[in-house]
């Protein structure tokens, strides 16, 4: 099914160009929002994205599979407008002085969208393999494809991810018991 | 069953993100922008290209190339002669605004004549021109490390027309590079046979442009790009920029 759109949009037919979109989008507006922590810059680098997917599929070997080849045009995408825009904030500031926190009442947010702001407080190197892995639900070896690194790597950053986020939550945990 | 943190992080992903697909509609509106001339016959390499065919505004030029001819009446001080001459019908400097990577920029172009008979402004303070062996090479002043060179060469070839260098210009492109594209005819940035190559898609992948321009003498202007895939937005319109003022100046002896 894949493959067949993937032949049609090598061929040139626009229809199946959108057929692809329409699979892809929604997942892909996903994760470049989660990556670059905007919405706005997630619509940019989707655009591109598929701009350069439209140009370069002609090399796209039918064989292999397409998201991880998509989803490295992507990221690119999501790291070169997230350059442009500045730079990354540590969530280790966060837990050492919880000042940002501090501001909002912590009382209005579920659980989840606590989570979802500490996703995004975390370094690129953790937050993007994060994302990949329990947004889009790639594989380890997958996530090392697309980011061009090392399994281990992989593991290593989305254990890491993993901890800082288990922490700041339990710190939040204390903090609500402490009020 | 009890929710794992795995299961949370899931969650807080995707319910984090839903509001992210309201774009989906105007984004593809976007992309079928920038595709749909493909679809006309009007081939655009990409994105970059739209942007560059928008701008830079240059005061007071049209965007046809000119040719102008001039006579000179003492061979020695031909040479000298033209480029003064070039020198008086050109402005020396221009203010242009051109787009880099989504942001407007005022940029100060200054004129560069070649003896090869043509004229053209560029940007000093991100590149510097040297002719050396009957090749002009304006070249960016900061390289990137570990990628290729960034550059824009220019030659003339005397005795042969675009359609008839094309073909060897194409194989010997082709042999070097993964992905060849033929445009063909264009008229932006300047009218040319257009044709480029890519090597890979990753940030220092080589991207190499070819626009081959008639010299209205039955030769041709080669002029070649190089730089890295990462900086087609940013060199890649800037040197299209430079040759959306390429002028051929015909000198008459």
């Amino acid at each position: 099914m894949e493959k067949d759109i993937l032949k049609r949009v090598k061929e040139g037919d626009q229809e199946a160009f959108e057929e692809l979109y329409n699979k892809y989008a929604d997942y892909a507006l996903r994760v470049a929002a989660a990556i670059t922590r905007s919405e706005a810059s997630a619509a940019d680098a989707v655009q591109e994205a598929f701009i350069r997917v439209y140009h370069y599929i002609v090399d796209f070997d039918l064989n292999r599979p397409f998201q991880p080849w998509f989803y490295r045009i992507l990221i690119n995408e999501c790291n070169r407008l997230m350059k442009k825009k500045g730079k990354t904030v540590s969530i280790s500031d966060y837990l050492e002085n919880d000042m940002n926190f501090a501001k909002d009442d912590l009382h209005h947010f579920e659980e989840y969208e606590l989570l979802y702001r500490a996703i995004g407080k975390l370094e690129d190197i953790n937050r993007i393999p994060i994302v990949l892995k329990y947004l889009k639900g790639f594989t380890e070896a997958e996530i090392a494809e697309i980011l061009a690194i090392n399994q281990n790597t992989v593991k290593s950053r989305l254990y890491k991810g993993r901890q800082k986020l288990r922490k700041f939550m339990e710190s939040l945990g204390r903090k609500e018991a402490h009020r | 069953m009890r929710e794992t943190f795995d299961d949370k992080i899931t969650e807080a992903l995707k319910k984090g993100t839903e509001n992210a697909v309201k774009y989906k509609d105007k984004v593809w509106e976007g992309i079928r922008i920038e595709i749909e001339p493909h679809y006309r016959g009007v081939r655009r390499m990409s994105r970059k290209n739209k942007k560059s065919n928008k701008l830079p505004k240059i005061l007071g030029t049209g965007a046809v190339a000119a040719v102008l001819a001039f006579t000179f009446f003492n061979e020695t001080h031909t040479g000298r002669a033209a480029i003064d001459k070039i020198k008086e019908m050109f402005v020396p400097e221009k203010q242009i605004v051109q787009e880099i990577e989504g942001s407007k920029e005022d940029t100060s172009m200054d004129l560069k004549e070649s003896k090869m008979g043509y004229i053209l402004y560029i940007d000093e303070e991100r590149y510097y021109m040297e002719q050396k062996d009957g090749v002009d090479r304006i070249v960016a002043k900061h390289q990137p490390e570990n990628a290729p060179e960034v550059y824009m060469e220019i030659s003339q070839v005397e005795d042969k027309s675009p359609e008839e260098l094309a073909g060897e210009l194409k194989s010997k492109l082709k042999s070097e590079v993964q992905t060849f594209k033929d445009i063909g005819r264009v008229s932006e940035p300047l009218d040319a046979i257009f044709f480029y190559g890519l090597n890979g898609s990753s940030w220092d992948s080589k991207v190499v442009k070819y626009y081959l321009v008639d010299n209205t003498k039955g030769g041709t202007f080669v002029i070649k790009q190089q730089y890295f895939f990462e900086a087609a937005e940013g060199h890649g319109v800037r040197l299209d920029n430079i040759l959306k003022e390429f002028r051929i100046v015909e000198i008459e002896e």
